[in-house]
């Protein structure tokens, strides 16, 4: 009787064990891929632009810089000296999506910019609350 | 004298009967005369003045209108007697030729046995009746008078005929006496003449009646044998003779003057009947006094230049004479005679125009002859329907009530072949289409505004036609505008409210009321009119949309109105639409109103908000034009076309 009792603890305890190994393990796994992401997304020194915030009132937010991803959905006018204006859907956490007209200006735009592919945009918000593109990479 | 006097007033009534215008219609002169306008309103005087007149010269042409009815120119119908023409135009005929027409034939026993009397007596008396001595002749005529005059058709003129032989008679047996007298006196005179021869003779033989005178001596001596003066019986004897001498010239004298005396009367008698067209009784008054007054003279004691002796005289240049008077008599019988006889040819073929021209101038003529009298009641009645249409014709033009004269026409033309109807339809046609034309340009005028030649042209077309069926219409129309009137200040009135309280729908709604009273408003007609054809399109917005609904599109549904909605910010219509889709649109709606204020902001420009907003109404609804024209807007503010200023929203 009592060597059936010490054969059921020790394998109790190898549970545990592997329990444990396997829960750290998997916290590992999720931290290292946030860091990765975080180490992956572009401007990711700037703050992500609040589609809300924005629709509520941009003018608040003139003078800051803010990082901005998502697909450009119609290319509302382009000019070949004075940059083009876009129209970019995006979708962020929390369900906000819409899309902001973003003002690319020339110089910016090094790399092309085409409807219905995946950019992030490095802009800031000038006085009439308008985005203006001060860096784009793709995604 | 008194009868011959009383012979001043035959000449009137002689012409008067003689002339009795047979034509018992109406002249018709005072027709209007559409040339002159409002002048022929007055009517002409009527002829008719009541006056028989001798037509002794040629009237003026009758006018071209006036004499539409062929038998009432009275200037046309005449008829000729003696060498003299009457004329017919004549009222005062017309109501005892009707009388006539509407009794029946004298036929009774009675009447025939009149007739029968009288042509004895006719033959009695007739120089070509044989065998029977001129006292005889007297006697068998003179006793037929009084069965004649018994007769109450005879008016007692067969008594005063019987009369007039009496008195001639009598006046004749006083001649014949004073005839004897005196013959008896120049008997007397030729033997008391005879006595004083005698005495003479015996007084020379006894020489007491002589006495011898001698004077003077020698050479101059001279004797002288006086006379002794008369017995005296001689100077009685002379003076008788003186006496009967002075009786017998007085009594001549007096038979002369007592069958002049007669002669008149008995002349005057008859000229009284011929003047009564009592022919018959002429020619037995003539025969008698052939009879009674042998001596040859048949001249009329008439008074020199009346007008009987003129109608007798006038023309053949000779006295007058009781042959005459009897001749004129018979030939007036004669010519009723004819008259009837063509009256009665006229009947036979449906002329009942002519026919009752013979049968009114046979009555004119010969009221009391046989040949008149006998005339059968059924053509009298023929031919009284047809007078009496005439009659009706002629007042009916004369009033100018056309459209009955029309009618009275046809039937006139349809009862009577010979019926001339040219005229009388000319001037129908020609008044008729004259009122209608005044009556057409009083509708212009009226329609125009210009009162004043409605007003005349309306007048124009009343003197014209008085009973022109369409003035009805006019008045109508005039008493629709007075109504309307009242009407018509009342609809301003509530135009003006409604457009002060911007009630466009129910002045949309009460167009069909306002239209016709804002037509002499340009200001309120064309507000009128903007009003009709803005709500058309709304309405045609609404309907549009109900059909986007319909298919589940409800933003192109809401967008539709939407746009007018700008334009017509307080159509109530509109606004209900707007507002049932709204929560069926909401969130396009919100993104709409939020772009639309970021952009207003002028202030405190929001562009990058703004833009953001119409693209967020423009991914709900992707053919938003809204939402485009939104985008479009801020596009050209954000990057405007060189040389532009950046655009700015309203």
């Amino acid at each position: 009787m009592s060597r059936r009792s010490k054969s059921k603890n020790a394998g109790k305890s190898n549970i545990a064990v592997y329990s444990i190994i396997g829960v750290a393990i998997l916290a590992a796994l999720i931290i290292g891929k946030i860091i990765l992401d975080k180490r992956s997304q572009h401007f990711s020194n700037t703050s992500e632009l609040s589609i809300k915030e924005f629709r509520e009132n941009a003018n608040s937010m003139s003078g800051n810089e803010y990082r901005i991803s998502g697909k450009i959905s119609e290319k509302l006018k382009w000019t070949s000296d004075r940059g083009q204006l876009i129209s970019l859907s995006t979708e962020q956490a929390e369900g906000q999506q819409g899309n902001i007209g973003i003002m690319v200006p020339a110089g910016i735009d090094k790399l092309n910019l085409d409807k219905g592919h995946s950019y992030t945009f490095k802009v800031e918000i000038n006085r009439e609350g308008l985005p203006v593109a001060l860096n784009v990479k793709a995604k | 004298m008194k009868n011959f006097k009383n012979q001043k007033q035959v000449p009137l009534r002689l012409l008067a009967l003689a002339a009795l215008p047979c034509l018992s219609l109406p002249s018709m002169g005072q027709v209007f005369d559409p040339t002159k306008g409002g002048s022929t309103a007055n009517p002409a005087a009527p002829t008719n003045s009541g006056d028989t007149t001798i037509v002794r010269e040629k009237k003026e042409p009758a006018p071209p209108v006036g004499n539409e009815v062929p038998f009432i120119d009275p200037t046309q119908e005449t008829i000729t007697l003696m060498g003299h023409t009457f004329n017919l135009g004549d009222n005062r005929l017309g109501g005892q030729f009707e009388s006539y027409l509407a009794d029946t034939p004298n036929e009774t026993q009675a009447a025939k046995e009149y007739r029968e009397t009288i042509d004895a007596i006719l033959k009695a008396v007739s120089p070509h009746t044989k065998g029977v001595s001129t006292s005889q002749k007297l006697r068998n005529g003179y006793e037929l008078l009084p069965r004649a005059s018994s007769y109450a058709g005879d008016g007692r003129i067969c008594d005063s005929l019987s009369n007039a032989i009496f008195a001639a008679m009598l006046s004749k047996g006083s001649s014949a006496s004073s005839k004897d007298f005196i013959a008896s006196l120049e008997k007397e005179a030729s033997r008391i003449s005879y006595n004083l021869t005698i005495l003479e003779k015996k007084t020379d033989i006894s020489g007491a009646g002589t006495r011898t005178t001698t004077s003077g001596s020698g050479r101059n001596r001279s004797t002288t044998v006086e006379k002794a003066p008369e017995s005296h019986e001689a100077q009685v004897i002379t003076k008788r003779l003186l006496e009967i001498e002075a009786l017998k010239k007085l009594h001549q004298a007096k038979g002369e003057i007592n069958i002049t005396q007669a002669k008149i009367q008995y002349q005057a008698l008859l000229a009284q009947l011929f003047v009564q067209r009592r022919f018959e009784h002429v020619v037995i008054g003539t025969r008698f006094y052939n009879l009674i007054f042998r001596d040859g003279d048949n001249k009329l004691k008439l008074k020199k230049n009346s007008d009987v002796a003129k109608f007798f005289g006038d023309g053949l240049g000779v006295d007058p004479t009781v042959t005459g008077l009897d001749s004129a008599a018979n030939e007036a019988m004669r010519k009723v005679t004819s008259f009837v006889a063509a009256f009665n040819n006229h009947l036979a073929h449906n002329e009942l125009h002519s026919a009752s021209k013979r049968l009114t101038e046979a009555f004119a003529i010969g009221e009391f002859l046989p040949g008149v009298q006998i005339v059968p009641a059924a053509d009298r009645r023929q031919i009284l329907e047809y007078v009496r249409d005439g009659h009706a014709l002629v007042k009916s033009m004369d009033v100018r009530d056309y459209t009955r004269a029309q009618t009275l026409l046809e039937a006139l033309k349809k009862r009577s072949k010979d019926f001339d109807s040219t005229k009388a339809e000319g001037a129908i046609a020609a008044y008729t289409r004259v009122s209608d034309g005044h009556l057409r340009a009083a509708k212009i005028a009226l329609m125009q505004g210009e009162q004043e030649k409605f007003q005349s042209e309306l007048k124009n077309a009343t003197q014209v036609w008085p009973t022109n069926p369409r003035l009805e219409e006019i008045d109508k129309r005039l008493d629709n505008m007075i109504d309307k009137g009242d009407v018509a200040n009342g609809l301003l009135n509530d135009f003006d409210r409604l457009l002060s309280e911007n009630n466009f729908r129910e002045i949309f709604k009460r167009q069909y009321e306002f239209v016709p009273v804002v037509q002499d408003d340009s200001e309120r007609k064309n507000a009128v009119e903007q009003i009709i054809k803005n709500i058309h399109r709304i309405d045609g917005s609404i309907i549009q949309a109900k059909e986007f609904s319909k298919i589940g599109n409800n933003y192109a549904a809401w967008e539709s109105l939407a746009t007018l909605r700008d334009e017509f910010p307080k159509d109530p219509e509109l606004l209900r639409q707007l507002e049932k889709l709204s929560s069926k649109v909401a969130d396009f709606t919100v993104a709409l109103i939020r772009a639309k204020e970021f952009e207003n902001n002028d202030l405190n420009p929001q562009t990058g908000s703004s833009l953001a907003w119409y693209l967020e109404a423009k991914s709900i609804y992707p053919d938003s034009k809204h939402a485009q024209q939104g985008i479009d807007r801020l596009v050209k503010r954000i990057l405007p076309e060189p040389g532009q200023s950046p655009v700015r929203a309203n």
